[in-house]
């Protein structure tokens, strides 16, 4: 019952590191990864529909891990991000997908939206006092940074995603082989 | 009917209980991690601070050999060599044109702070926020302390510290959108009788600058260099900031805008210098 939670905090703890150092060298005309963000975000789109717990369960751990390496105050990412997967679950749910058939239409749209709105958001947030900041974010280098995390994003989608066919797969041989 | 409709007020009203118990127990976790804020953070970078450094190294090494074949055109290394030097020209030119000497053979940031009593920490960088903000690896201890300003060897502004940690600092860069430090324009052939040209460098986010608040009647070139005038006394004078590299005027705005190319880079920032003493000296 401790081993998910326990992986996922290590998991994110690994991607936080990673993404403030190793990543810092691969930054695209200003465009910077956002390794933690697309974790999170596979995690609560792979996650079982309506299971809103474990969603915000992730979003917290993303979130205080986001803030902490990040000179914002601690907390903001953890409410933004348990909004985004609100929202993530709610759309999920509202698509009345079939089980298990994550598609990469689906995903990618999702995860465009969701990183736009967090990434204005978080301006947002942090830069509350001068609101004209938010407008100033969409400049090349944000579209730049969209598209080098939705690649990611894509990437890591593709092999989640045959694992967790692959999954699916065992299971449904293990049940005809009980019946 | 009356049954189902009691069960879905029950109903209702149970997740709304739900979701403000959720929010208050947030709410206060979010406070508490607020007051232990410094204490956090600072203890996650010393735990992560070895790993961090190897990942950092790795990532330099790295993005030194995938360079060229991500650029074929600029090869790395001797670009980094050829901007170490301009940048080392630049400085020797704006300190000449300051000062009025001709005989100064080498610039060097370091001769430069025993010059005028400055006291430095040096300071390795050692991650990077998004929002424009690098962390390096000293701290309070060290006596750093905010607002105090962060430059290279070369005499290139980084930017200010934004927050102290006991064991690492946050560094604001002047590429943020907070940030905004004067300037005066030293241009390629300067008239002494001129009067001296003076304007703003904001922070554009994603590493990019602007200048801004130059008066329209005043001329500005492409290629004109961009140094700090320490008039909101945070950086000592005659530091490199950028090269003008296009100039956007508009006969109905009252001042003109340039783009800017920045110095400052954070990839090849082996050592930065934090400047301990500069306020205290003004």
């Amino acid at each position: 019952m401790w081993l998910k939670p326990f992986i996922v905090i290590i998991l994110f703890y690994f991607f936080a590191i990673l993404q403030n150092s190793f990543f810092t060298h691969f930054v695209f005309s200003g465009g910077v990864l956002n390794l933690i963000f697309i974790l999170f975000f596979l995690f609560v789109f792979f996650e079982k529909q309506k299971s809103y717990y474990w969603a915000f369960f992730y979003a917290v751990v993303a979130g205080l891990f986001l803030d902490i390496f990040s000179y914002a105050s601690l907390g903001i990412s953890i409410v933004l991000l348990m909004a985004m997967a609100f929202l993530i679950k709610k759309t999920q749910s509202s698509l009345k997908e079939e089980k298990d058939n994550f598609s990469l239409l689906h995903f990618a749209l999702l995860f465009l939206v969701s990183f736009i709105l967090y990434s204005l958001l978080l301006q947002t947030c942090i830069f509350i006092i001068i609101v004209p900041h938010v407008f100033t974010k969409f400049s090349l280098g944000f579209i730049i940074e969209i598209i080098y995390n939705l690649f990611f994003a894509v990437l890591a989608f593709l092999i989640c995603k045959k694992y967790v066919k692959e999954r699916v797969d065992t299971k449904q041989i293990s049940l005809f082989r009980n019946k | 009917m009356n049954v189902s409709s009691a069960s879905s007020i029950n109903k209702k009203k149970k997740n709304y209980l739900k979701f403000f118990s959720v929010a208050i127990v947030l709410c206060i976790f979010i406070f508490v991690l607020n007051i232990f804020s410094s204490q956090i953070k600072n203890y996650f970078y010393l735990l992560s601070s070895p790993v961090q450094k190897t990942f950092f190294t790795a990532g330099e090494s790295l993005s030194g050999i995938l360079n060229p074949f991500l650029n074929i055109y600029n090869l790395a290394g001797e670009n980094e060599k050829l901007k170490k030097e301009n940048q080392n020209l630049l400085s020797q030119i704006s300190l000449l044109q300051a000062t009025g000497e001709g005989i100064r053979a080498s610039f060097d940031f370091s001769a430069n702070c025993q010059d005028k009593n400055f006291t430095t920490v040096m300071a390795s960088v050692i991650g990077l926020d998004g929002q424009d903000v690098i962390s390096i690896n000293k701290g309070s201890s060290e006596g750093i302390s905010e607002g105090m300003p962060v430059v290279s060897q070369q005499g290139v502004v980084f930017g200010k510290i934004l927050a102290v940690y006991k064991n690492f600092s946050k560094v604001m860069l002047i590429s943020n959108k907070n940030s905004v430090i004067d300037v005066k324009i030293q241009q390629k052939t300067a008239d002494p009788l001129m009067p001296e040209i003076n304007g703003v460098v904001r922070g554009n986010g994603n590493f990019s600058i602007f200048l801004d608040l130059v008066q329209v009647d005043q001329e500005i070139k492409e290629g004109d260099i961009l140094i700090t005038s320490s008039l909101e006394k945070v950086f000592p004078k005659d530091l490199l900031v950028g090269k003008i590299t296009k100039i956007e005027k508009n006969d109905q705005k009252p001042f003109q805008q340039a783009k800017i190319e920045q110095f400052f880079e954070v990839k090849s920032a082996d050592n930065l210098f934090v400047i301990t003493n500069y306020k205290q000296e003004n």
